[in-house]
């Protein structure tokens, strides 16, 4: 690599280039930048009103032309509101997936996903074997679980197909217990299988994620489980800038309050390209002394890092935290999102929690353009 | 909180954002110290001089409008690569980026071994290249990439060994 540092060393900056910055610069702020980024501001200035106006005239020509709508699941619906699909953030983030795996005897499918580059929601459908017995349900009352949520870990990757996965990795499934979380969660989330091996790992472990899921219920007509999942990820980690992998665990049978067996013995998984056409997430950090702050502000969710506040619960920390506006309005993070859950630790010896951090997982989709600082208690961070 | 610690940053309003003035000197040591190594590492990104000077353009003036304070030159530092490499994935996402090879400044004379070798670095993924640019070029640590692009040690290893690896591949397919 001493050839590329020489070579790199070669690359001098072309001349002329410090004064043309100086001059770009310089030059009445706001008028230069005009000039010489013409490109740049005119497309963010597409992405507020002009996108929003397009987005808005192509659904009218859609509903006029062919009498649909933009076919928004309504779990996407129910989780973003009605007006979701139709701000300039929903033709952004939205995408119709529709990716389907087959994984032997079990097959997954992505159906839409809303993503940007640090979150991502989807729905998928999880279909269980030919030979599940749907007569698992009979006598179960209803409301009681009994089919599980599954683990999911996610890789970035898209080089390693299901069946190249089984054939390095079945004899490791042997040794499972997929009934046992506690026997197989390593191997999911351990750089001893094959997918870890040769692909970056983006929750479970390693960084700091925040997500979830939830169980949207069984279509017996199709044998088929349906879940909603979110992740939202704190790391340099670009969620479009790669096929994403999701490997689930066998969805685990319940009896009695507890899973007593899976519907498989082997896990699967799906890939596909999650696609966003929108800013990235803000980022801001500043320290004083003993105390440290970051946020970070996507369409999905706002992530706080602070240290030295002496901030006991996420509670305290997220009604101690707002937005500020660009219109120099500034609203409290809570009436936007909720938070459950997040890290923190303390001082050796001491039992106040030293650092905390929590994801605000918002209620719509925010136009992160809008957005210019996050105020956390008397501190304000600006983003960019 | 008392009041006086409260801001790090110079806050002006959102309308003065835009009017911010800039200091010649200011630029010129910012410029002396950090221009050269980030137009390097944008021209790595964007793969050709004129995209590289437009985004390292963007990072200057956020530098120098909106001041943000920092604890050491080396929060700086890490401060500006970071702006830069999101400023470079921006513009990727507008642009859709090219595919066309790597292009330096007109006053470059390079021969085709080094031009060949830098497009391979630049071909690589982006989080490949960036740990192998950062590392070889800036001599950065491997706790010191995990740090500036807030993401784990083993990570950043991971990321250099597959670099590495696939610029090998590259070599012996050659």
């Amino acid at each position: 690599m001493n050839r590329y540092h020489d070579a790199m060393q070669k690359c001098v900056p072309p001349e002329g280039m410090e004064e043309r910055l100086w001059e770009a610069l310089s030059q009445t702020e706001e008028g230069a930048r005009r000039d010489s980024c013409k490109r740049r501001q005119g497309e963010k200035r597409f992405f507020g009103f002009r996108r929003r106006a397009v987005v808005i005239c192509a659904l009218v020509a859609l509903i006029f032309t062919t009498g649909a709508t933009v076919a928004w699941d309504p779990l996407f619906i129910r989780r973003f509101g009605p007006g979701a699909a139709l701000c300039a953030m929903g033709g952004a983030t939205f995408q119709e997936v529709n990716v389907t795996s087959v994984c032997d005897d079990v097959s997954l499918t992505v159906r839409q996903a809303l993503c940007s580059d640090k979150s991502i929601y989807f729905i998928l459908d999880y279909k269980l074997p030919d030979d599940f017995d749907a007569e698992f349900f009979a006598g179960i009352p209803e409301g009681t679980e009994c089919i599980g949520i599954p683990d999911i870990v996610y890789y970035t990757t898209g080089e390693l197909s299901w069946e190249e996965y089984r054939d390095r990795d079945q004899k490791k499934w042997e040794l499972l217990d997929w009934s046992d979380y506690t026997s197989y969660i390593q191997y999911l989330q351990g750089e001893d299988n094959a997918l870890g091996e040769q692909n970056q790992i983006v929750r479970g472990g390693r960084g700091s994620s925040s997500g979830g899921g939830s169980t949207q219920g069984y279509d017996p007509q199709t044998n088929t489980m349906t879940y909603f999942f979110n992740l939202t990820i704190d790391s340099e980690t670009d969620l479009t800038a790669q096929p994403l992998t999701i490997l689930v665990s066998p969805l685990p049978l319940w009896r009695e309050g507890k899973p007593e067996t899976a519907v498989t013995d082997h896990p699967a998984m799906v890939t596909f390209q999650p696609s966003y056409d929108g800013p990235q997430a803000l980022d801001g950090s500043m320290e004083d002394g003993d105390v440290s702050l970051r946020a970070v502000v996507s369409p999905f969710a706002l992530t706080l890092e602070v240290s030295g506040m002496g901030y006991q619960s996420f509670e305290a920390l997220v009604a101690d935290t707002s937005l500020v506006f660009r219109d120099g309005s500034v609203h409290p993070a809570m009436l936007y999102g909720f938070s459950n859950g997040g890290g923190a630790s303390s001082v050796a010896g001491s039992e106040e929690w030293e650092s905390l951090n929590t994801t605000v997982h918002l209620f719509r989709l925010l136009d992160t353009a809008e957005v210019i600082a996050v105020r956390i208690g008397g501190y304000t961070v600006q983003v960019d | 909180m008392p009041e006086a610690r409260l801001r790090m940053y110079r806050q002006p309003k959102s309308a003065e954002r835009e009017h911010a003035t800039v200091d010649k000197s200011e630029f010129e040591q910012m410029y002396q110290t950090y221009g050269p190594a980030l137009y390097r590492f944008c021209l790595l990104q964007m793969k050709n001089s004129a995209d590289a000077e437009d985004v390292l353009q963007e990072v200057f003036f956020k530098r120098l409008s909106r001041k943000p304070r920092f604890c050491s030159p080396e929060h700086e530092r890490r401060w500006l690569f970071r702006t830069a490499l999101n400023q470079c994935r921006d513009e990727w996402r507008r642009s859709r980026r090219s595919e066309l090879p790597l292009t330096a400044a007109e006053n470059v004379a390079l021969a085709d071994s080094e031009l060949s070798l830098l497009d391979q670095v630049s071909d690589l993924p982006q989080a490949q290249r960036t740990v192998l640019h950062l590392y070889y070029y800036e001599g950065y640590s491997v706790d010191e990439i995990a740090r500036l692009l807030r993401t784990g040690k083993s990570a950043v290893k991971m990321r250099l060994s597959r670099g590495r690896a696939a610029l090998r591949r590259e070599w012996e397919g050659d």
